[in-house]
């Protein structure tokens, strides 16, 4: 293999390298170019399988015949973008009806999952939050009958103590009555 | 005889440009031209289909020069029987069109479109003859092109937004496979300085084995996207249904086929000793299994038919892999029972969508009492599809069932498995749509007109929206105009079509005789090399 035959398989590698890079895209207009690259490659490929000797016609037969459909697919394939600028203000290629499905569905079970995980959070709120209260419920509960034992207790020392100092009251009235008696008695001759 | 061979190819680009010249008046012309054509392609088919069975391959150089050069034309009783089922199936679907159009009376006004579709349709034939009858790889290429490109532009008829959109991927996807036909020629060509097929099937043999596995592999990827074989078919259902019917019609019916028929020829002509059958098996399994599951899961009734086309390609690819004769006897009988039943299950839904305005089946309701014709129509090529005895698609695949028994091995139960699996499957899907479209009360469908009931804010007044939501639309783009009638054209070729699957039900005898001779023929590629060679000799 010499250097010419060489760089014709390298071109002819490059420029369809570069074409199916640009059949990647999604508009219609890269796409044409990426065609037409591909294409240019595959003929300079064609010339090199065909060798460098004397002209080999049928190479340049099918090379000939291959320009031309290449042309008038690109012709066609301008003509549809244009038309679908027209229509609709682009020339992107659609996605795949069952992609278009896929992806739906895909982005239907995305919020599913998201409503999921938000729905768990706010019970698992709600659950902290009643836990929450529910303690707090239980204090208050235990202050209250803390605070009702308190106030049964003081209630039992009050009437304790009331009823001790009636007894209190009772005796010192007693003992004064007998102090009374006792000082008028100490007073009487 | 041998005038008669290019003539399917000639005839039709003929016509076209006899049609052009006239332009776009003179109606009657055209309609008669574009019949006498295909009636006259019908009856050179089948000349040619008998002569190649009685004196073996009948090869043309055309313009008589030697071989490197000149292109060979090849009728064996492969081609000649795929040419004859293909234009007995063109003309039938070029009458339901003609009338479909006729029934359309606002088509007329749409003018230009109707004025390229019929020459277009006539280059569709021409295209799909010349990829049947080329003897070298590159007029293969060439006959590829000229059916694609009138694809394209039958696809993208009317230049409405769902085709447009659609048509890009169409367009697409065919003219990277191009790209890589193209690729594989180079190759070829750099290994074995022909295309000649006859020529390549004998240097073939003697370069490196890598070489070797380079052009198959390029060939079998091609030929793979062009019949919508499993990882390449995503392209096919997104695509045909948006098509006018009879345009559906005939891709499903002979596009895939030919790139099976493309297959088949060059895996038995050039590479008889080592086709990849482990790779043929898993692509073709792959294929029956995921294109049924997608049938299952549509509500379109033109969707799911695509999907039933992905599935049923598989059965053609897994007679290849299996590659005994008669595994490749029941493939070609599966093939031309599949190409007339499954044009004339996608003419039915022409017809459906002419009575409703829609192919959805959830919005069809009750056909089989409101339309009893229709239900006999859709029946039996659905019947036939899925594989229900004594019609023709049984008697094919089980003939595929003891080529796959008879092969032995786990992989060929993994085989027949897959077959059985997707027939029954094919069957569900068949009943899913005659149970929803044809067997339910009339009007418990959505129907024709949707009603939507609106409450009117503010009061208690109820509001009644009524829209058509018939989607279907015809030739030219313009939404059909839906009629309880059928026009005459439109039922007798469908008819026709499902009367040419019933005979191939009573004469399953000597059909199933000449395709296993056809496979005999195939898996001896010498008789195929020797013809050509003597014509090449005979030439010089």
């Amino acid at each position: 293999m010499n250097a010419a035959s060489l760089t014709l398989v390298g071109t002819g590698g490059l420029l369809v390298a570069c074409g199916v890079y640009q059949l990647m895209a999604q508009s219609l207009t890269r796409l044409v170019l990426g065609l037409i690259m591909a294409g240019n490659g595959l003929n300079v490929l064609i010339l090199a399988a065909g060798g460098l000797g004397p002209a080999d016609v049928l190479t340049q037969a099918m090379i000939l015949t291959a320009i031309v459909i290449t042309l008038g697919m690109s012709a066609y394939l301008l003509a549809l973008a244009y038309r679908n600028w027209q229509l609709n203000g682009d020339d992107l290629v659609q996605d795949d009806v069952e992609d278009r499905r896929i992806s739906r569905a895909a982005h239907r079970e995305d919020l599913r999952s998201d409503l999921r995980t938000q729905r768990a959070a706010y019970r698992a709120d709600r659950r902290a939050a009643l836990e929450a209260s529910r303690e707090r419920r239980h204090e208050l509960r235990e202050a209250l009958r803390d605070a009702r034992r308190e106030m049964r207790a003081r209630a039992r020392l009050q009437r304790a103590i009331s009823a001790r100092a009636e007894d209190y009251e009772y005796l010192e009235e007693e003992t004064e009555s007998d102090t009374d008696f006792q000082r008028s008695a100490g007073d009487g001759p | 005889m041998k005038a008669l061979v290019p003539l399917p190819v000639l005839l039709p680009l003929f016509a076209v440009g006899i049609k052009f010249l006239l332009g776009p008046r003179h109606l009657r012309v055209q309609t008669f031209i574009s019949l006498t054509v295909l009636v006259a392609d019908t009856v050179i088919s089948s000349i040619l289909l008998v002569e190649a069975d009685r004196h073996g391959p009948i090869v043309v150089q055309v313009g008589s020069f030697p071989a490197p050069l000149g292109i060979s034309l090849v009728v064996d009783r492969f081609s000649g029987l795929m040419l004859a089922v293909s234009s007995i199936v063109t003309l039938c679907v070029l009458v339901y069109s003609l009338s479909q159009r006729s029934a359309d009376e606002n088509e007329d006004e749409a003018g230009a479109p109707l004025a390229v579709f019929y020459p277009t349709y006539l280059v569709l034939a021409a295209g799909i003859a010349d990829s049947f009858l080329a003897g070298d790889l590159f007029n293969l290429y060439v006959g590829f092109e000229v059916m694609l490109t009138a694809s394209y532009v039958l696809m993208t008829i009317g230049g409405t937004d769902a085709r447009i959109r659609h048509g890009a991927v169409y367009i697409m996807v065919g003219a990277a496979s191009s790209l890589l036909f193209v690729a594989a020629i180079a190759v070829a060509y750099a290994a074995c300085g022909t295309v000649n097929l006859a020529d390549l099937a004998v240097r073939l043999a003697a370069i490196t084995p890598a070489a070797r596995l380079a052009v198959q592999v390029l060939l079998i990827t091609v030929f793979a996207v062009k019949a919508a074989v499993f990882p390449l078919s995503a392209w096919l259902p997104d695509s045909y249904p948006t098509a006018p019917a009879p345009v559906t019609a005939v891709f499903a019916g002979l596009l895939t086929k030919v790139g099976v028929y493309s297959l088949i020829r060059t895996q038995t002509l050039l590479f008889p000793h080592d086709r990849q059958a482990p790779l043929l098996y898993t692509v073709a399994a792959l294929s029956m299994i995921i294109g049924i599951l997608g049938a299952v899961a549509q509500a379109d009734l033109k969707r799911l038919l695509s999907f039933t086309l992905v599935s049923h390609v598989g059965f053609l690819v897994l007679g290849l892999a299996i590659g005994s004769a008669r595994a490749l006897s029941g493939a070609l009988f599966y093939a031309i029972t599949h190409i007339t039943v499954q044009t004339s299950l996608f003419l039915v839904t022409g017809l459906i969508e002419r009575r409703e305005g829609t192919a959805d089946f959830g919005r069809l309701a009750g056909l089989a009492r409101l339309a009893p014709v229709l239900g006999l129509l859709f029946f039996v090529p659905a019947m036939n599809l899925a594989g229900i005895p004594p019609l023709s698609g049984f008697l094919a695949k089980l003939a595929l069932l003891q080529a796959a028994a008879a092969d032995g091995g786990v992989g060929a139960y993994i085989q027949l498995a897959a077959m059985l699996l997707t027939s029954l499957l094919t069957l569900y899907a068949m009943t899913k749509v005659w149970a929803r479209a044809f067997w339910r009360a009339p009007g418990e469908g959505l129907g024709k007109e949707r009603e939507r009931q609106i409450v009117l804010p503010g009061s208690s007044a109820v509001a009644v929206i009524r829209s058509t939501v018939g989607d279907a639309r015809g030739i030219g783009g313009r939404r059909i105009s839906t009629s309880e009638s059928y026009p005459a054209g439109m039922l007798g070729a469908t008819i026709a079509l499902i009367l040419l699957s019933l005979a191939y039900t009573v004469w399953a005898g000597p059909i199933a005789e000449f395709t296993q001779r056809a496979a005999n023929e195939l898996l001896d590629p010498n008789s195929y090399i020797n013809a050509v060679h003597a014509a090449v000799g005979g030439a010089h």
